[in-house]
């Protein structure tokens, strides 16, 4: 358990640097990909640990500083995703990188859609529907593509530091 | 005797009268601060841009951020040397603005991707291609400053206002540098905290 949570505070760190640094020079279709959010979701799909959500809130708070916006909008929507996430890995096996791909696709439209709600009811003109089109679906299909490359190493870092009981 | 004293007072009093324009053109003429962009949010739902300068250069909250192309947006926090830079095409971004060919008002509002001109009355007269420009309403965006152009228009029969799409004088995915204004003396309500802080 503990060697979990270390190897989770470590990966939540690379995705910490890579949303700083990677995102400012790769944005496909101008959109930023959230690599907290994957890392995050991977790791509770393959250990399903209610530490993981809460270490979701700390994710999403270090997110909410990052964006400059308002400090908890990040860190509700990803103690509440992950919380989800928690309970549909029971309702169906998902270990194939298929499977994991399209779990971390509709839990990032979910996640989208908690952001923009919490957004949309602190600014109350903000067009939600169009930013779910326009950036959550897209982003949603660009996380469903990089997570099986994410999952490789997420894979590698629990071989490395968790060993047999991965 | 009597014109010549008369003529020294109507020289004095042309040379303060225009001493008093000189003046004020000169206030108006704004210091200006160059700064490099050296980061943005981290997310796909704010618009904001780091600039690497802050309170240690003098900058404050509210500060105007501008290009030569046109207006960029305002300085939402400072640190001692960065700054974070909100866009106009953030969605909480609103900016008074008006027409520069006949003068109608409206309120640019974010789009997140773009921006829009809208509560502009239902009568007026706008045009594809009409510059926008800043109005200078709220004192905290100066008058005059170039925002875009017309590129669509939408009015509904029902609706109390029209909404125009404008193509933006910045192209936000392409800036590097920006320009922070530093307000003028006759700015009033910026200029106070600024003269304070100079002193």
């Amino acid at each position: 358990m503990m060697r979990l949570f270390s190897l989770s505070i470590g990966i939540l760190l690379i995705g910490v640097l890579m949303n700083i640094v990677f995102n400012h020079y790769f944005q496909p279709v101008g959109l930023k990909i959230n690599w907290m959010l994957i890392f995050m979701l991977l790791l509770t799909f393959r250990h399903s640990s209610i530490s993981l959500s809460f270490l979701g809130v700390f994710a999403g708070i270090i997110l909410d500083a990052l964006s400059h916006g308002y400090i908890g909008l990040y860190g509700i929507s990803f103690f509440v995703t992950l919380l989800l996430a928690r309970q549909l890995i029971k309702l169906f096996y998902a270990n194939t990188f298929f499977a994991l791909s399209l779990a971390v696709s509709v839990m990032t439209i979910l996640e989208g859609w908690i952001s923009l709600s919490i957004l949309s009811m602190l600014e109350t003109e903000l067009n939600q529907s169009s930013l779910m089109l326009t950036s959550t679906l897209p982003l949603a299909v660009l996380h469903g593509l990089v997570t099986p490359f994410i999952l490789q190493s997420v894979i590698w870092g629990e071989k490395h530091f968790i060993g047999d009981t991965a | 005797m009597e014109g010549r004293l008369n003529q020294h007072i109507e020289n004095s009093v042309q040379f303060f009268r225009l001493r008093s324009q000189l003046l004020f053109a000169q206030n108006k003429a704004r210091k200006e601060i160059f700064s490099e962009i050296i980061g943005e949010s981290a997310d796909n739902n704010h618009q904001i841009r780091l600039i690497n300068r802050g309170s240690n250069q003098l900058l404050q909250r509210n500060f105007i951020v501008i290009r030569k192309e046109g207006l960029v947006g305002r300085i939402q926090s400072v640190s001692p040397y960065q700054s974070s830079v909100q866009l106009i095409i953030d969605h909480r971004s609103r900016v008074p603005a008006l027409i520069q060919r006949n003068r109608v008002k409206g309120l640019i509002y974010g789009t997140h991707d773009g921006i829009e001109m809208r509560q502009i009355n239902q009568h007026a007269k706008i045009k594809i291609g009409d510059r926008v420009i800043s109005s200078g309403l709220g004192n905290l965006y100066p008058k005059g400053i170039l925002i875009g152009w017309v590129s669509g228009i939408q009015h509904k029969s029902h609706e109390l206002f029209k909404t125009a799409r404008l193509d933006s004088a910045v192209d936000f995915n392409q800036i590097e540098e920006v320009f922070a204004i530093l307000p003028s003396i006759t700015d009033s309500n910026l200029s106070d905290e600024f003269e304070s802080m100079v002193e």
